[in-house]
């Protein structure tokens, strides 16, 4: 929501496509134009090895393929590991010479050494790009993201990544793991050939190795060394409101464990890593005077406990700014609830535990919720990871024998009792609603005795929905005018809400009416236009407006020809392609929408014929719409209700 | 870039712009000062702005409309001037798999309902020719629609792309078009056997001077013949005429919005 969600660093994973490295593509090509001194050099022999290799099964909209990779770490240590990454591609069509630009994140945990690229072109000699002609670059400053992030990229462009030709890079990363974890992505965008990935413990040292959307492949071992090898893998072509990828690619999830059993930042299963997290954020919700001198402030009025949760959570969510400062273990540990108090600003894990501080001053217990803002990042079938999620969210425990109707994102948890789930990073949503992103998502509550990996519960359609009714009259010129009135709740408001919450320009306000209208209108003018409720985010939002529409219907042979439907599209163009879906469709979350329009006709015409109805009604969706004659009115109306978050 | 004197006349030539017709210049380099040098230190000149019908898109179709509301058949679309010279520009690196969904998505994104639509030529890509031709199969369903005993169907088949150009009342801005343009369709459509024509609607003409816009709708023993020309001749457009131009469009969008009633000898499919 608002991408204000994302709280946690990038995971480092190996160079992949990333979407947000294009934005900064054009920025860069000035910086590798200043810096193109390749050198006419061979490529290293395990290159040539595999250049002329059949290449993995394909199709001939596939930009490149894998044709090598070999991932080799090193563990040497609790506080260190060394990993070898190299890779090989062949570049097959145009768009596939992004290939030849190698993005390999770090932070301060992590070192990168010995970057080095080539190209063996088709015909001609070899090309060599060295490590000093690489640049880094820090990815900051877009809306929502970090104010301050160590987190940077190692940039390298590989030379004439054309069509044809094959390009491949090599580096090594020394890293201070945060986690003994590695994530090997197996499955990509485009198909590969071979890929190895090879895991060296010290003596004694153990792994576990879970494999996700892939068939287990067995390692072999030599000495503390073992191997793993596929061979043959699909590419994941993107289709639209498909799954997150990391949803659907098949990986392994390695964990090490040092001789002996497991270490503070070793775990193997969901109990062991919120027993980490638990660990990792020891003492950071110790209140100080400030702290408590607030509550009392903020609860003196409040005459139940539900009250005071409400007062608490609010304040948190509107009054502390989203401001994120990550460094170091910082994307993962947030700031003392007393720092963050002192600046009244901080990241989702630093707001979520100020809010949990502040309730356990007026004796309400909350447990911190790890998610990922995406739904399908994380599934019931993923194993203990913490790369998987990147925001946080609280799980306030509601005192036994109260209850309010309206508080909507609740669960009975066995063992902790009624939980309400609440995002104080979202500004917009009403407390005690979660939105459509978090809704049958699954996060993992962390509490003392360790973490457990829970759905999140799903709300109604109607929490989430549009209701447009309008009053209009029809001239014999077929001139439209009438006002209209919508009420949004749930992700429909906070999205207006959202995106008038900076604007102050009367006709820049009432663009969002402009654009419906202009949807479906061919002439329109608006003649009054407000908005209600914009910062009440307890009650619904209201768009009011009238407008006047020329010769919106038309004249034809005697005829008056009228659209009932006056606003508002339903059809998407998602399904309308040739190629075969191959995975789910994802919808934002549950909604319901209603539409209802009144529209006079003038005097002494009378109604020829009307649309039949329209009903659909699928498990997942429904829609009806229905034009009735009443008097002289033509009555439109129309539901459309999104059931199911995902169709298969 | 090069000043020819031609029988009295500045002729300019840009040996370095690739794909660009004879005669012509890329849109960047046109309507613009430049330095012309000589031994005296040179002298300022202007380039010049090629016309609205130097640089057009023109789209021919001959379908035929059946009973269950698709219309389907062949769709030729010429791009001439700098309206090819700027595609083959954009595609000069691509492979023909791109090129192909190139065309496709224009031609899907100038339709304002889904359509299948796949390119059935070898268009040439790699000359400076004045005109890029594309041949396509098209099928448009659902495009005419059921009211009852009639059906409708809507003029506008190629106007998506001019549809929201001018949402908002408010303009800061002045408008600028990169150059001068032409659009024109000539879209012919056989009905069904027994399908009547009930009514046409009456030509539209719209006459800003400076853009130009026109509808003509013909029936002819069971074929509608359907044309439309937008002309845009000119570049910018100060912010203070926004407020008219933006009404023309609308008129625009109007006209192309308005609907042929049929007759269908049976009944039409609803959806």
């Amino acid at each position: 929501m608002n991408n204000r969600s994302s709280c946690f660093p990038v995971e480092i994973l190996p160079p992949i496509k990333h979407s947000t490295f294009c934005i900064f593509l054009q920025a860069l090509m000035w910086a590798f134009a200043f810096s193109r001194s390749s050198l006419a050099a061979d490529a290293p022999q395990w290159m040539h090895g595999v250049a002329s290799a059949s290449l993995p099964a394909h199709d001939d909209k596939t930009d490149a393929v894998v044709l090598y990779s070999e991932r080799d770490v090193n563990v040497q240590s609790l506080d260190k590991i060394k990993t070898r990454v190299r890779v090989v591609y062949k570049i097959l069509r145009p768009s596939g010479r992004e290939y030849g630009i190698v993005a390999v994140p770090f932070d301060s945990h992590s070192k990168i050494s010995g970057l080095r690229g080539w190209c063996i072109p088709v015909q001609g000699k070899d090309y060599e790009i060295k490590d000093k002609e690489a640049v880094e670059v820090s990815l900051a400053g877009v809306e929502g993201s970090e104010l301050i992030s160590d987190v940077k990229d190692k940039l390298l462009r590989i030379p004439a990544a054309d069509p044809g030709n094959v390009v491949g890079y090599e580096y090594e990363e020394e890293e201070h793991p945060v986690v003994l974890q590695n994530v090997w992505m197996v499955q990509r965008e485009i198909p590969g050939r071979e890929l190895h990935y090879s895991l060296q413990l010290p003596q004694g040292w153990e792994y576990k190795a879970s494999w996700i959307n892939y068939p287990e492949v067995k390692p072999t071992q030599s000495g503390n060394t073992w191997e793993w090898v596929v061979n043959d893998v699909k590419g994941i072509r993107k289709e639209e409101e498909m799954p997150p990828i990391e949803g659907v690619a098949g990986q392994m999830v390695v964990s090490f464990f040092p001789a002996g059993g497991a270490s503070i930042n070793g775990f193997g299963s969901w109990l062991e890593m919120g027993r980490w997290y638990a660990n990792l954020t020891n003492g950071r919700r110790d209140p100080s005077p400030g702290i408590n001198q607030e509550v009392e402030t903020l609860t003196a009025a409040a005459q139940t406990p539900l009250d005071k949760i409400k007062m608490l959570g609010q304040f948190v969510q509107r009054d502390v700014r989203y401001v994120a400062i990550e460094l170091g273990i910082g994307g993962w540990q947030p700031h003392p609830a007393s720092d963050v108090f002192a600046h009244h600003y901080g990241d989702c894990k630093d707001k979520a535990t100020l809010l949990s501080s502040m309730l356990k001053q007026v004796g309400v217990e909350s447990f911190y919720v790890v998610i990922n803002i995406v739904r399908g990042s994380v599934s019931p079938q993923t194993p203990a990871s913490v790369g998987d999620f990147n925001h946080m969210i609280l799980a306030i425990k509601l005192p036994p024998k109260t209850s309010n109707p309206s508080w909507v994102a609740t669960v009975e948890h066995p063992r902790l009792g009624t939980l309400l789930y609440f995002d104080p990073t979202n500004e917009m949503t009403p407390f005690g609603q979660i939105g459509g992103y978090l809704q049958e998502n699954y996060g993992l509550p962390v509490t003392s005795e360790g973490g457990e990996l829970v759905e999140l519960p799903k709300q109604s359609a109607a929490m989430n929905s549009i209701q447009r009714a309008g009053k209009l009259t029809l001239d014999p010129s077929g001139n439209l005018k009438g006002e209209v009135s919508e009420t949004r709740i749930g992700d429909r408001a906070s999205s207006e809400r959202w995106r008038l919450r900076t604007v102050t320009k009367s006709s820049d306000q009432i663009k969002p009416i402009e654009d419906l209208l202009a949807g479906s209108l061919s002439s329109f003018r608006i003649t009054q236009a407000s908005f209600s409720n914009l910062n009440l985010t307890d009650q619904p939002f209201g768009f009011h407006y009238s407008f006047e529409a020329q010769n919106y219907a038309k004249n034809a042979g005697g005829l008056l020809l009228v659209r009932p439907r006056v606003l508002g599209i339903k059809t998407s163009g998602i399904l309308e392609t040739k190629e075969p879906r191959n995975f789910p469709i994802e919808f934002e979350g549950p909604s319901l929408d209603t539409d209802s329009f009144d529209i006079t006709i003038p005097a002494g015409y009378v109604v020829d014929d009307l649309p039949p109805a329209v009903d659909a009604d699928y498990a997942f969706a429904s829609y009806h719409a229905k034009t009735e004659i009443k008097g002289n009115l033509i009555h439109y109306s129309r539901t459309f209700e999104i059931k199911e978050l995902s169709v298969p | 870039m090069v000043v020819v004197k031609l029988n009295g006349k500045d002729i300019f030539f840009d040996p370095g712009a690739a794909f660009t017709p004879f005669g012509m210049l890329p849109w960047a380099e046109t309507g613009v000062k430049g330095l012309k040098l000589d031994k005296e230190g040179g002298s300022w000149l202007e380039t010049t702005l090629p016309a609205a019908a130097d640089s057009t898109i023109r789209r021919k179709a001959e379908l035929k409309l059946n009973p269950a509301g698709e219309i389907e058949g062949k769709l030729i679309v010429t791009y001439t001037g700098l309206e090819a010279s700027q595609r083959r520009v954009a595609e000069r690196l691509a492979d023909d798999a791109d090129r192909k969904k190139f065309l496709e998505d224009e031609v899907r994104d100038a339709i304002p309902i889904a359509c299948d639509v796949e390119l059935t030529s070898q268009p040439d890509w790699k000359s400076s020719s004045p005109s890029l031709v594309a041949e396509f199969s098209l099928k448009v369903a659902g495009w005419v629609s059921a009211a009852g005993k009639r059906a409708l169907l809507p003029l506008g088949l190629f106007d998506a792309s001019e549809q929201h150009l001018f949402d908002h009342a408010d303009r800061v801005h002045p408008i600028y078009f990169e150059f001068p343009f032409q659009r024109s369709d000539d879209v012919s459509v056989d009905l069904p056997l027994g399908w009547q024509v009930s009514t046409v609607p009456q030509p539209q003409r719209l006459d800003a001077k400076v853009i130009t816009y026109n509808f003509n709708v013909l029936n002819d023993k069971g074929t509608l013949h359907l044309n439309r020309t937008l002309n845009v001749d000119i570049v910018l457009i100060p912010a203070d005429r926004y407020s008219s131009l933006r009404k023309f469009f609308q008129s625009v969008r109007t006209g192309d919005e308005q609907q042929v009633i049929l007759l269908p000898g049976g009944n039409i499919a609803t959806n």
